[in-house]
């Protein structure tokens, strides 16, 4: 595995926010080291947080065909259950206080953190390509994992060094977690890039990480779109990151206003803004828009990355090519994952989808070449037997200058709104606009929108939100 | 209602705390709902109550309930009382 070793071994790879830099040979010899002591090759659970042992069990993992499935350090307890009882990992690796009762036998210790056979002695069979599992992007205690293979990994990790043209002087902020695709594409960019990596586990809201921002010269930061929520909150000209010259936004759609107020500030800074779009299915990265377009373009995807190709189809199959037509998005490359898993007897499986994955978006073409999503195929309700597309709705009340969050089922549209209430009638005036019966709509206001831990909207504990009760209010 | 008041208010209503839980203990990540969502929520709530506007710094050293208490006298709320 060449995730290290791009570079000359003594340009720095990790600094952590506190403890001892590592170069990048440095760094090669900790992973061989820990990767010379673990256990046959079999699937093991690591419960991440963004610091050294969880790197280093990371490499290592791919160093020795241990498969791992990534998953946050604070998972929550009925999840991890269930997904113990699909998966039967060999192996566990946990900071030691975050978990007890499914680490039956020491291996190892490292850091905080210990390496434990959880007692099943099950003999998976791992297809020979399979390298890590990561969970789907936003659902919550779904068991279906992406299969992700070395090709993978490395390919997509080469393109985004391509388009962002990262080098061994950057240091990119670990401001994502690692158990999420965006957040392990900063970091598999960067070390096979030769670049550095500032470890943080910290938030854009506390005063450590823009402390060892600004200490260890952070070159770049990668955010969803609630970070540029938070980094704007702050104000990005008053911010203090003096060596800071890169932001990238994926994750979700920021709208076209923030993205120009966040390319503005950037610009008054002399740095770069790239917004782009991926999904975990594309290990992470499928489109790009160049930063010198930003501004011009905020709210286009852009361009396939390097590698990589897009197209639209219809729902027959065909493909669009007229601009402003929209048909889902289609993307090709090596990057896309070998398929999903919903059990540990899925593992044994290849490449299901030969490189191609059909997004689920909904985007037109412009006649430049450049995509725009208008919606998520599978994001529609349907009221009174008109069809809403739920981001179609976001977007009209964004517009509005209100921060929404729109769920929904078939006989109701639930708006979440962040702060107060208009001093208009909200739900009258969405209900004209749409072509809906107002009872249809339920309006609340919210202090914040119910987040999980990679910053996307927390869908499913938003639509737990809403009583009927509320309803019957408006 | 007195500025003490209002601002243990916003912290019972932003994070679901009961009175008991406010204090010198009361720190970002001290309870799950003081994350970064939670903090974004607390901040507007806190300026929109005492109509300020809290610098950039201050937004980011705001890391706890008695640290808050010192930022807002920067800002001639006391909240001594």
């Amino acid at each position: 595995m060449t995730l290290l070793g791009a570079s000359g071994p003594a340009g720095l790879a990790v600094l952590p926010e506190e403890g001892c830099c590592l170069s990048h040979g440095e760094l090669g010899a900790e992973v061989r080291a820990l990767a010379a002591k673990f256990p046959p090759p079999g699937l093991l659970f690591c419960l991440c947080h963004n610091d050294l042992p969880t790197l280093l069990c990371y490499l290592a993992c791919l160093d020795r065909a241990v498969v791992p499935l990534l998953l946050p350090g604070g998972i929550d307890k009925a999840r991890l259950a269930g997904l113990l009882e699909a998966y039967r990992p060999n192996y566990v690796f946990h900071k030691r206080d975050d978990l007890a009762g499914i680490s039956a036998q020491t291996i190892l210790h490292c850091g905080e953190y210990g390496l434990y056979r959880t007692g099943d002695d099950i003999r998976h069979v791992l297809h020979p390509d399979l390298a890590l599992l990561l969970t789907t992007s936003g659902s919550t205690g779904s068991r279906k994992l992406v299969r992700i293979s070395r090709r993978n990994l490395l390919a997509n990790a080469d393109s985004i060094i391509d388009y962002l043209g990262i080098e061994a002087g950057e240091r990119a902020i670990t401001t994502l977690p690692i158990h999420y695709s965006y957040g392990l594409s900063v970091i598999n960019s960067h070390l096979r890039g030769g670049a550095a990596l500032l470890l943080s586990d910290r938030s854009i809201m506390e005063r450590q990480l823009w402390a060892q921002i600004q200490r260890d010269g952070a070159t770049s930061l990668a955010g969803v779109p609630y970070t540029y929520d938070m980094l704007l909150k702050l104000g990005i000209e008053r911010l203090k990151m003096p060596a800071m010259r890169t932001f990238t936004q994926a994750g979700g759609r920021l709208a076209p206003e923030r993205i120009r107020r966040v390319a503005e500030s950037c610009g008054a800074r002399g740095m770069r803004f790239y917004t782009m779009y991926g999904q975990t299915e594309a290990t992470a990265r499928i489109a790009y828009l160049p930063w010198q377009e930003t501004l011009a373009r905020a709210g286009s995807i852009g361009r396939p990355i390097p590698g990589g190709a897009l197209w639209l189809e219809d729902p027959q199959g065909l493909r669009i090519t007229q601009a402003g037509c929209t048909g889902e998005l289609i993307y090709s490359g090596p990057n896309v994952c070998l398929g999903y898993a919903t059990s540990h007897r899925n593992l044994a499986l290849g490449d299901q989808n030969h490189g191609i994955l059909r997004t689920g978006d909904l985007a037109i073409i412009d006649d430049y070449g450049y995509f725009t999503l208008v919606g998520r195929a599978s994001r529609f309700v349907k009221i009174f037997g008109n069809r809403i597309a739920l981001d179609e709705v976001e977007s009209l009340l964004h517009e509005q200058g209100l921060s929404a969050t729109v769920t929904g089922t078939d006989e109701r549209l639930d708006v979440h709104l962040e702060g107060q209430l208009p001093d208009y009638d909200l739900q009258t005036r969405l209900a004209a606009t749409l072509g809906v019966n107002p009872t249809a709509i339920a309006v609340r206001a919210l202090p914040s929108i119910p987040r999980l831990e990679s910053g996307k909207i927390d869908y499913a504990s938003l639509a737990g939100i809403l009583s009927p009760r509320d309803v019957d209010a408006h | 209602m007195s500025n003490k008041e209002k601002y243990d208010d916003i912290f019972i209503e932003c994070f679901g705390l009961a009175p008991d839980q406010l204090g010198d203990k009361l720190a970002y990540r001290s309870v799950q709902a003081w994350d970064s969502a939670g903090h974004m929520g607390m901040i507007a709530a806190i300026e929109e109550a005492f109509g300020i506007m809290l610098e950039t710094d201050d937004i980011i050293e705001f890391s706890s309930y008695n640290v808050g208490i010192e930022i807002l006298r920067k800002y001639g709320v006391d909240l001594s009382t």
